[in-house]
């Protein structure tokens, strides 16, 4: 009786992951972000990381960039926030394509990840989606 | 007999360059009264030979003319001129003299007349020599003629619309230039490409317009520093969209993403290219098999 319990559950959680993952999947698409990515690098100097960005939109879009950027410890402590704006260059106006970096600084020798938010607005969808970067070791 | 001696007598023509040949027939246009026909048949006829034996060899000639093309004719100032820029200085001057005296009767008749139709010849000849081998490279020089019939010259854009802004581009920044598609959609003109030179990635978009239809796509190519860079690239997709097609030694996986296509290539290393927005499969497929290297 219990394997037939055991097998049963199997069989249901196997066809459940089955179902969930094309459904997960769904999400990848959108209809103004072609391709985006970010990831969070060493500089030259102590204490010093930059966020390497890109998003390219599926048209002219009318603003796209970064949405939001936030840095954690390796503990999870949110140590930075802002929010991208065409003033400090993390968005950009009338075009498909914006990429660049974005340099700050943190404690030498601590360990970091960033989360980054992209997104590609026309002027009647706006789409995001949400990178996280590897661990990495701040500079000395 | 009198051919071989036509021959003989233009025989230093064919050792000339032919870029040589060229700049004999445009010293001839420039100066109409220095007249010596039967040598500039035979440099026509010498051109047309190396055209056939080498078509290749004309490439250059087919960016020439789609240069001259661009920039003299497909802007707005360039309505209603004429052929060569020269006409157009002689038009302009007789213009002037037109309105100082339109009594004034035109100088060596004669002799205009029957240089005029020897030019004319001569450019009708030339003009076809070079419009078969650059519509074997890819202009649609057919396609722009018909449109020459309407009262006033405007371009509209062809089928196989064909960029060497593009190829040059590419070059420029350093990019295999080979990769550049080279046929592109009708209907759809290329806007000002973007060059982004980033720290850790330099990247090119060339956006494509089609106003009547109010479609776009782009192809963007990307140099990045490092294969882990590049492996950091997302694309957004529709699950079991994924397909793949080949041309060439290039493997594109073109997947669709709410109503856009994306076909996209990598060597793994540090390369990337992509062709994505409003396209069909068969006309994205056609931009693929464009690519060369």
């Amino acid at each position: 009786m219990k394997r037939m319990v055991a097998l049963t559950l199997a069989i249901f959680m196997v066809l459940s992951c089955g179902l969930c993952i094309p459904a997960s999947a769904q999400t990848d698409a959108s209809y103004t972000i072609c391709s985006s990515s970010a990831t969070l690098n060493k500089g030259d100097e102590p204490g010093e990381l930059f966020i390497s960005y890109s998003v390219t939109a599926n048209m002219q879009a009318a603003s796209l960039g970064v949405k939001t950027l936030k840095i954690y410890t390796d503990t999870g402590k949110l140590v930075k926030s802002l929010s991208g704006t065409t003033s400090n260059g993390l968005v950009e106006v009338d075009s498909v394509f914006h990429g660049g970096s974005y340099h700050f600084y943190v404690t030498p020798g601590q360990y970091y990840y960033a989360e980054v938010t992209v997104f590609a607005a026309t002027n009647t969808v706006s789409d995001s989606y949400t990178h996280l970067t590897d661990t990495i070791r701040a500079p000395y | 007999m009198a051919k071989e001696n036509h021959a003989e007598k233009f025989a230093y023509l064919d050792q000339l360059s032919t870029e040589e040949l060229e700049e004999i027939i445009r010293a001839h246009m420039d100066s109409p009264e220095n007249q010596n026909e039967e040598a500039i048949f035979h440099v026509l006829e010498v051109l047309n030979k190396r055209a056939k034996e080498d078509p290749d060899g004309i490439q250059f000639e087919k960016e020439r003319v789609w240069h001259d093309i661009q920039t003299i004719y497909n802007v707005p100032e360039g309505a209603g001129r004429s052929l060569y820029p020269v006409d157009d200085e002689e038009s302009g001057e007789r213009s002037e003299e037109n309105a100082r005296s339109t009594s004034k009767a035109p100088a060596k008749k004669g002799v205009r007349w029957r240089w005029g139709l020897g030019v004319a010849a001569a450019a009708i000849l030339l003009f076809s020599c070079l419009m078969v081998g650059a519509q074997a490279v890819g202009i649609d020089v057919f396609g722009f003629l018909a449109r020459w019939t309407a009262d006033t010259f405007h371009f509209v854009p062809a089928t196989n619309q064909f960029y060497p802004e593009a190829r040059d581009t590419f070059a420029q920044n350093h990019f295999p230039k080979e990769q550049a598609p080279q046929w592109y959609p009708e209907g759809f003109v290329m806007d000002e490409p973007k060059v982004k030179d980033e720290e850790l990635f330099t990247t090119m978009v060339f956006p494509f317009f089609n106003a009547s239809e109010g479609r776009f796509f782009f192809v963007q190519a990307w140099r990045y520093s490092s294969p882990e860079e590049l492996a950091a690239c997302n694309y957004q997709w529709e699950p079991g969209s994924q397909e793949e097609y080949t041309s060439g030694n290039k493997t594109f996986v073109i997947v669709e993403n709410e109503g856009h296509i994306t076909a996209t290539w990598s060597d793994q290393e540090r390369y990337v290219l992509s062709i994505a927005g409003d396209l069909s499969l068969p006309d994205t497929e056609k931009i693929i098999d464009s690519i060369g290297g």
